[in-house]
């Protein structure tokens, strides 16, 4: 099974829908035990840095994530990607998950760069399994890690910046895969593949 | 757009730069041309230039182990999303199909073009803007064959003869400059940009040795392509791809929107919000749309009543469920609980209006929970003397705020978009207020969605080219009066990137 953290906002009904086309036990789900039994799980994110820690603080996920992210695969989407660093920028004071080492930033807006990033953008691929295409991006903070060996692609907004993150058990990104079409399906797919493999394994 | 060009050439499937055209003087760069290529794409180029120099020798572009390199480049191309164009040796019907079949963006067709022009015509007829022509000159007279055979023929009197045929993509080699790094011929391509008609392109080669030269390059000329001085290491190839990241500033492409207007769970379309028409199933619309090369929807809840927007939740949830593009709904949203019910079902934005105008501060609350990125403020703005009126309750009460005031309080309050709708425009397809959108996106950074008006293919260059992020229509595509795929080809051509 393959749980999807459910903490309030957001979207999940169609990140379930996008895995479940690579893989049938996919879960929504906010409970210790069936976080804990997943072969893999995926932080969504729609939302607010500072709302979203809270939120699941409040539904006593925000430890639980802590201790077992960095022992499950994990795929991390937007805001559940930016959770994964130290803090943020969107919400000044507020600590994050601190798995990932980095802080999330503004990105910054001029006339021809209009922020937020809305819409499709190019991502290249420059590490294994080299993921490239267009994505769907809807955020205004980036996340600047300080290990850049685990920027597996990046994308061009006024500067360019990480977007997908390979770090240990984490698979991340800054895009939508379940809205992004080919390069999504791509993503989804090797994902839920290295998940079984892990499983095969142990 | 101009674009900066990273040259492979290729000879017995190895990466190699001659100087002058000439064989005997040739260099091995590298044997693994997959990892050439991925340091280009690394470093942003959007196009690769691939010479096939086994068959520009020998006149057979397959018999060679350069033919399997390069298929596996154009393979590698494709992944990554970057375009490729593709010469040497390409003199006949079939190897041109092959190449473009396989996703080859444009075949550069050298001594072909001289020699045969009916070959040329019919490929020309067949693939248009695929095809360009290489032009190599050394002191303005052309060369053909590799480069062996010096001709009589003058560069600008060929131009103007297969400009008349109506080919417009040319590639200008300065074989004397090749490989030499001393520099481009400014003076040869600016009496070309002189000549040439309007919208012919030309892209510049040869002895480009700095970045100042590219830059010397693109005043003068639509492109450049860069070689040797990539290898040699003259241009670093960090310094490329910050100079390409400058260049490119980024690659967001321009969303083309349908709208549905939904009222009790069926699509309507207002003509200046009056006399509403049944144009069809919401879900059935979005599939279609989805389908189509619709990058977002939006659903406009026109619904008056508590049962029509419990339905629209429904809705929302079996057009998530079809759909792969994000969704954004608005109208009639109230609450934080309104929006929190229209997420969760399955919106990726949404949109408010009326609520906006009565509690600003519902912007705030809002981009506090869901992010900034979340919330676009829709604005209905109708013309009144030199300025703009802020209208409420889908249009019909005016508020007594002038829009570019309002726009500027909404952005300050969090809006992360707004969605712009001209009153004096909608349902007349007489083309975007392009001054709105314009006042508008000179004085806000957040992405602006032009709405009301569009009629033809060329609103929307206009509404683009005057800052608009996104451009939306309704009546145009639901009456399959304008198809999106072919307004996405007219953009493209029109140097607009968008979604293919």
């Amino acid at each position: 099974m393959i749980t999807i953290i459910d903490y309030g906002v957001g979207n999940l009904r169609s990140v379930q829908r996008a895995i479940q086309r690579h893989y049938s036990e996919v879960i929504i789900s906010n409970e210790e035990k069936q976080i804990k039994e997943a072969i893999g799980i995926v932080l969504p994110g729609v939302g607010a840095f500072g709302d979203a820690v809270e939120e699941l603080k409040r539904r006593g996920l925000f430890n639980l994530l802590k201790q077992i992210i960095p022992t499950k695969p994990t795929l991390g989407i937007c805001l559940g990607l930016q959770l994964l660093l130290d803090k943020s920028e969107e919400s000044p004071g507020i600590e994050g998950l601190g798995i990932i080492p980095g802080h999330v930033k503004k990105l910054e807006n001029t006339k021809s760069i209009r922020v937020p990033h809305t819409g499709w953008n190019r991502v290249i691929g420059i590490k294994e399994p080299y993921f490239s295409g267009y994505a769907y991006f809807n955020h205004t903070y980036y996340c600047d890690v300080v290990d850049k060996n685990m920027v597996i692609a990046f994308t061009l907004h006024g500067k360019r910046f990480g977007v997908i993150f390979d770090y240990g058990t984490i698979l991340a990104m800054q895009f939508h895969p379940e809205k992004s079409k080919t390069i999504g399906e791509k993503i989804l797919n090797y994902w839920v593949r290295s998940v079984l493999k892990q499983v095969s394994l142990t | 757009m101009k674009t900066v060009i990273p040259a492979i050439d290729i000879r017995e499937g190895k990466v190699v730069r001659l100087t002058q055209g000439d064989f005997s003087k040739q260099i091995t760069y590298s044997n693994d041309p997959a990892a050439i290529l991925r340091q280009f794409i690394e470093a942003g180029a959007l196009w690769i230039h691939i010479v096939n120099l086994d068959g520009a020798l020998t006149g057979n572009f397959r018999k060679n182990l350069s033919y399997p390199v390069i298929l596996d480049l154009i393979k590698l191309s494709k992944q990554a999303g970057i375009k490729i164009q593709i010469g040497g040796g390409i003199r006949n019907i079939e190897v041109t199909e092959e190449l473009i079949n396989r996703g080859t963006d444009r075949i550069i067709l050298g001594t072909v073009a001289l020699d045969d022009s009916k070959v040329l015509k019919f490929l020309f007829k067949q693939y248009g803007n695929k095809i360009a022509i290489a032009l190599d000159c050394s002191n303005r007279k052309i060369r053909t064959k590799g480069w062996q055979f010096e001709t009589d023929l003058d560069i600008f009197k060929i131009l103007s003869k297969l400009e008349s045929l109506g080919i417009h993509n040319f590639i200008v080699t300065d074989i004397m400059k090749d490989g030499t790094s001393t520099g481009l011929d400014t003076n040869l391509f600016l009496e070309l940009k002189d000549k040439k008609k309007p919208n012919t392109r030309i892209i510049a080669s040869g002895g480009i040795a700095s970045i100042n030269d590219v830059e010397k390059a693109l005043m003068c000329a639509d492109g450049v392509i860069v070689g040797k001085a990539l290898y040699n290491g003259n241009i670093a190839i960090n310094v490329f791809g910050s100079f390409l990241d400058d260049l490119h500033k980024s690659q967001l492409v321009k969303r083309i929107i349908p709208c549905l207007d939904v009222k009790n769970g069926r699509v309507v379309k207002g003509i200046k919000f009056k006399n509403l028409r049944d144009s069809g199933d919401p879900v059935e619309l979005a599939r279609h749309y989805n389908n189509n090369g619709a990058d977002e929807l939006i659903f406009l809840d026109i619904s008056a009543t508590i049962e029509g927007r419990k339905s629209m939740l429904n809705t929302i949830r079996s057009v998530a469920e079809e759909i792969f593009i994000p969704l954004t709904v608005g109208g009639g949203i109230k609450t934080i609980e309104d929006m929190t019910a229209i997420i969760k079902a399955g919106a990726e934005k949404i949109s408010i209006n009326s609520a906006a105008i009565k509690d600003p501060n519902l912007i705030t609350l809002a981009a506090k929970k869901f992010g900034s990125q979340c919330i676009v403020v829709a604005i209905d703005a109708k013309r009144k003397g030199k300025s703009w009126e802020v209208y409420s309750h889908s249009g019909s009460k005016p508020t007594g705020i002038d829009v570019l005031e309002w726009v500027k309080i909404v952005v300050d309050k969090g809006a992360g978009e707004l969605l712009v709708t001209s009153m004096d425009r909608d349902g007349t397809n007489s083309g975007y207020d392009l001054e709105l959108i314009r006042a508008i996106t000179d004085i806000v950074s957040v992405p602006v969605i032009a709405s009301g008006g569009a009629g033809n293919k060329e609103h929307f260059i206009d509404a683009i080219n005057n800052g608009a992020e996104a451009v939306l229509a309704a009546s145009l595509f639901h009456y399959n009066r304008l198809r999106i795929q072919d307004l996405k080809d007219f953009l493209n051509s029109h140097d607009i990137m968008v979604r293919k």
